[in-house]
């Protein structure tokens, strides 16, 4: 998984975002936090983008009709044109209507098993680095072990134990997702808890938990965010590659990794229509979801505060 | 008889099929471009994700595959009888262990002398080493692949050693002398008794073969060193081989090299120094590297890719079709709890196969480069012709109609129900329930792309009558062990229905008459395939020479279809680097390996 170092300079100088109680700077309404993010022509691009891509994988198959359950042998690996404007499969599904379909599940299993992976993630980091001591340690030796055992191995592992569904693929891949940033956000939370607004509210005689809701996790929401985005990218990817291992949904479900990756395996026959366009629907959504996390970093941050 | 990773078979007439016309040499060797040379390294490419894992030629059902024994084991290990000369099935005697098998007694006694052959540490192959490897597998049949109750080594009334170099067997009854040498003593690999015979690395060699329990005790050994794969290249006991080769290196995603055995004392002795093959996980990653350059000397053509063979020429290789003799189906599992009394009912597997539109899968998947096969043997001059009122070629109505007809309520693109239970002739029959749904779970190989296109498409061909295949892909060696035989009433029985890809070569067992495969409690009866009219018809063909026998069998199981039959298909498009000579393109038909001709040319 890719992950987006903190910025431990920014980091400091971030205002505490608990509505002024503490004593922010400059509290960050969600109005504004919205505001400042349609002033990133980027972000609103990004997210345009995944509209699209939404509309177009959910939508579509409302106005373009296609038989995405029964093969047909007989119109295998036919070029665009015609009733096929981009061709057809292996198997004879049409190629257009697949790539909705397969967005479906691409897109489900992608930001279902981010939001596991983020949310295990900041619970966990937020507590480790709140806590510290042997608390953190132990938490984090937890999240090494983890780190140590290789994704393959499980995943063949639960390749056998279970049959792969959506909801099972989701849970895996966010099951396995969550160490980073886990790491990511402990990091951040370590630095953060040291600041004098957290040792106000713990004076006053504020609680781990509100202090961790309330002023450690809004403070790492960028951070949060841009790794969120990763995680989405990467559960693209991450589905296509267990495809392989028997982890993948079973046909006639699809989705855009499993597409590219039978794809490819006609590579050298000049297919294109095969490879092209899941392959350009997977880095559309992908970039999407950078550029929307690049936009709410800078909306809840001081860089954007800075542009402006 | 082994089980093929993927794609393999095809009948004689798909000679006149795209590969065959497109690209075949009309020569038996591969033309090199250059002149033999001594030394060097050749690469073979693995099947996808088919990697070899047992050395020990003596093999449980989990491991019998082409990968463990004919492209791993044979390199180093030999049988009394090698099959495959040329592209034909018969025994071929310049690469045998031993002479002629001679029967007396009405074909109950065989007498066989082995030639002169040595181990590696230079000690002689004895008839010691047959009894070692007859005791071995006579204590260990249960577990042992290719046993099957009353053959061998129930049949052996007693072995007798002559001499160092001629055995006797007293059978039980007599055999069809044909049969016998095919499909018995062809199995029987001599092996080190002199290294072997022990029951820990640290005990001494003895005679611990001789007593059952002792015997237990060496297989047990030995399977365990065997299952230890990270050992395989220092383990001193498969240093001592009778092959020409001999393991050098073994990684565990398959990577193996082998090097010439120098004591070698068969014919044509290794030229290579090193002979290695290379795993790939899939076929496309193969392809990529053949094309990428010349790391691999003997790799293959992805069926789905055989528009690329002039590029593949005009890269330096020559391009052959290899054929194995063998058929094509997906096992059933009679024995499984929930899908066991469906698959029981011949009605429901006739309605199955009526659903394969296997004409469908050659033109589409293959690429025109199978054939048809509705059953255990190839047309061939074993079969020239099926009887066609027996067999059960595509026909969605007349599934739809069998269905309906035994108290089915057929529901196309749903879920066929079962509506009237009991036992009648217009009802579903035994140990199926009203509203039991027909519904299995197929699990099939990964990486093999005809094959998932295959699958696709039958679980598309067999929604039309209501029958819901639930796919599930796993790894080929996954899907191998998964394919665990059942006993009748196991709880512990899971899987409904297998394809490993590309179904069975009939290797150690070229005589196909079906014993290994579909006989009642036979080794390699995955599915429980039990019918004692199928049984008698077995027999008769192992007993008698009666030339109808093997027919009736092959028309007998294309009806009763103890498994689904799918087309056969080639076991490969093979692209042989031109550098390299020596090379046989009418290829073993059982998918051996001779790398020992090889020579790379400058």
């Amino acid at each position: 998984m890719s992950i987006d170092l903190p910025d431990i300079g920014e980091t400091a100088d971030q205002p505490i975002t608990d509505g002024g109680q503490a004593g922010s700077a400059e509290p960050k309404q969600p109005s504004m936090v919205f505001r400042r993010f349609l002033e990133n022509k980027l972000a609103v691009l990004g997210l345009l983008l995944f509209l699209a891509m939404a509309a177009f994988c959910f939508l579509g198959p409302l106005v373009y009709h296609s038989d995405q359950v029964h093969t047909n042998l007989a119109a295998q690996t036919l070029p665009p044109g015609g009733s096929h404007p981009l061709g057809t499969d292996q198997v004879g599904y049409d190629e257009l209507g697949r790539l909705m379909v397969g967005g479906q599940t691409s897109i489900e299993i992608a930001l279902g098993a981010a939001v596991v992976a983020v949310v295990l993630g900041v619970i966990w980091g937020t507590v480790a680095g709140y806590f510290g001591g042997i608390i953190d340690a132990l938490m984090m030796r937890v999240v090494d072990s983890v780190m140590s055992i290789p994704a393959i191995f499980l995943l063949m592992f639960l390749a056998t134990m279970f049959r792969p569904s959506v909801l099972m693929l989701i849970l895996v891949l966010g099951l396995l997702a969550w160490l980073a940033p886990a790491r990511l956000v402990r990091g951040e939370t370590l630095s953060l808890r040291t600041r004098e607004y957290v040792q106000a509210v713990r004076v006053m005689g504020g609680r781990a938990p509100r202090i961790i809701v309330r002023h450690l996790v809004p403070n790492v929401l960028g951070t949060i965010v841009v790794n969120a985005t990763f995680q989405v990218a990467d559960a693209i990817l991450a589905v296509a590659a267990i495809s392989f291992l028997g982890l993948g949904i079973p046909p006639p479900a699809a989705n855009w990794g499993g597409m590219l990756s039978d794809g490819l395996n006609y590579t050298y026959s000049g297919f294109w229509w095969l490879i092209y366009p899941s392959g350009i629907a997977i880095i559309l959504t992908v970039l999407s979801f950078n550029l929307i996390g690049d936009g709410l970093r800078d909306a809840v941050g001081l860089r954007a505060h800075r542009r402006i | 008889m082994l089980r093929l990773r993927i794609v393999p078979l095809v009948a004689a007439a798909t000679a006149a099929l795209v590969v065959a016309s497109a690209c075949t040499s009309q020569h038996a060797k591969a033309g090199p471009a250059g002149t033999p040379t001594e030394g060097g390294t050749a690469t073979f490419a693995e099947s996808a994700g088919g990697k070899p894992d047992y050395i020990f030629p003596m093999l449980t059902p989990i491991h019998q595959s082409i990968a463990n024994i004919e492209q791993f084991n044979r390199l180093s290990y030999r049988s009394l009888y090698w099959i495959g000369k040329d592209d034909q099935p018969v025994i071929d005697p310049t690469l045998s262990l031993a002479k002629d098998a001679v029967y007396s007694n009405g074909n109950t006694a065989v007498s066989v002398t082995l030639n002169n052959y040595n181990w590696s540490d230079g000690k002689p192959v004895t008839t010691r080493d047959v009894e070692f490897w007859i005791n071995l597998f006579r204590a260990n049949k249960t577990v042992a692949a290719g046993y099957i109750p009353g053959e061998f080594p129930d049949n052996i009334k007693k072995f007798t050693a002559v001499d160092d170099k001629t055995f006797t067997l007293q059978l039980t009854e007599p055999y069809s002398p044909q049969w016998f040498n095919y499909n018995e003593l062809a199995q029987i690999a001599p092996i080190p008794q002199h290294v072997w015979d022990k029951t820990s690395a640290a005990s001494a060699v003895g005679n611990f073969d001789r007593t059952d329990a002792s015997a237990k005790q060496v297989y047990k050994f030995l399977d365990s060193q065997a299952s230890d794969t990270a050992s395989y290249g220092k383990n001193p006991l498969w240093q001592t081989v009778d092959g020409p080769w001999i393991l050098s290196e073994y990684r565990s995603d398959g990577y193996s090299v082998f090097t010439p055995n120098k004591a070698y004392s068969g014919p044509n002795k290794p030229h290579l120094d090193k002979f290695i093959e290379q795993p790939f996980t899939s076929e496309s990653t193969e392809l990529n590297v053949i094309r990428s350059g010349k790391t691999i000397d003997y790799g293959y053509l992805p069926v789905q890719e055989i528009a690329q063979q002039n590029t593949l020429k005009n890269s330096g290789y020559t391009i052959a079709p290899w054929k194995s003799w063998g058929t094509n189906f997906i096992v059933l599992n009679f024995n499984q709890p929930t899908a066991g009394p469906l698959i029981k009912q011949l009605y429901i597997r006739q309605a199955m196969q009526s659903l394969i539109n296997q004409p469908a899968y050659v033109s589409g998947p293959l690429r025109g480069t199978g054939s048809a096969n509705l059953g255990p043997i190839q047309i061939s001059s074993f079969l020239p012709s099926y009887d066609a009122s027996k067999t059960w070629p595509y026909n969605p109505q007349k599934a739809t109609s069998l269905l309906s007809s035994h108290g089915w309520t057929v529901t196309p693109n749903g879920t066929t129900t079962c509506a009237a239970p009991g036992t009648g002739s217009t009802q579903c029959g035994a140990g199926i329930a009203a509203g039991t749904k027909l519904q299995f779970s197929l699990e099939y190989s990964s990486g093999v792309v005809t094959l998932d296109q295959e699958m696709q498409a039958m679980k598309s061909d067999f929604s039309a009558a209501g029958i819901s295949l639930n796919l599930n892909q796993a790894p080929f060696n996954t899907v191998l062990a998964d394919a665990a035989p059942c006993k009748p009433g196991a709880s512990k029985c899971t899987w409904q229905i297998i394809n490993w890809g590309g179904g069975w070569i009939y290797g150690i067992n070229p005589y196909p008459s079906g014993d290994q495969l579909f006989q009642t409690g036979a080794g390699s009866n995955y599915g429980g395939f039990s019918n004692p009219a199928s049984d008698a018809l077995i027999s008769a063909a192992v007993h008698k020479n009666d030339p109808g026998a093997l027919p009736a069998v092959a028309n007998d199981l294309a009806n009763q279809l103890p498994v689904l039959w799918t087309p056969s298909e080639l076991y490969r498009i093979s692209a042989i680097s031109t550098r390299l000579a020596g090379v046989n393109t009418k290829q073993s038909p059982i998918l051996s390996l001779t790398p020992e001709d090889w020579q790379i040319t400058k």
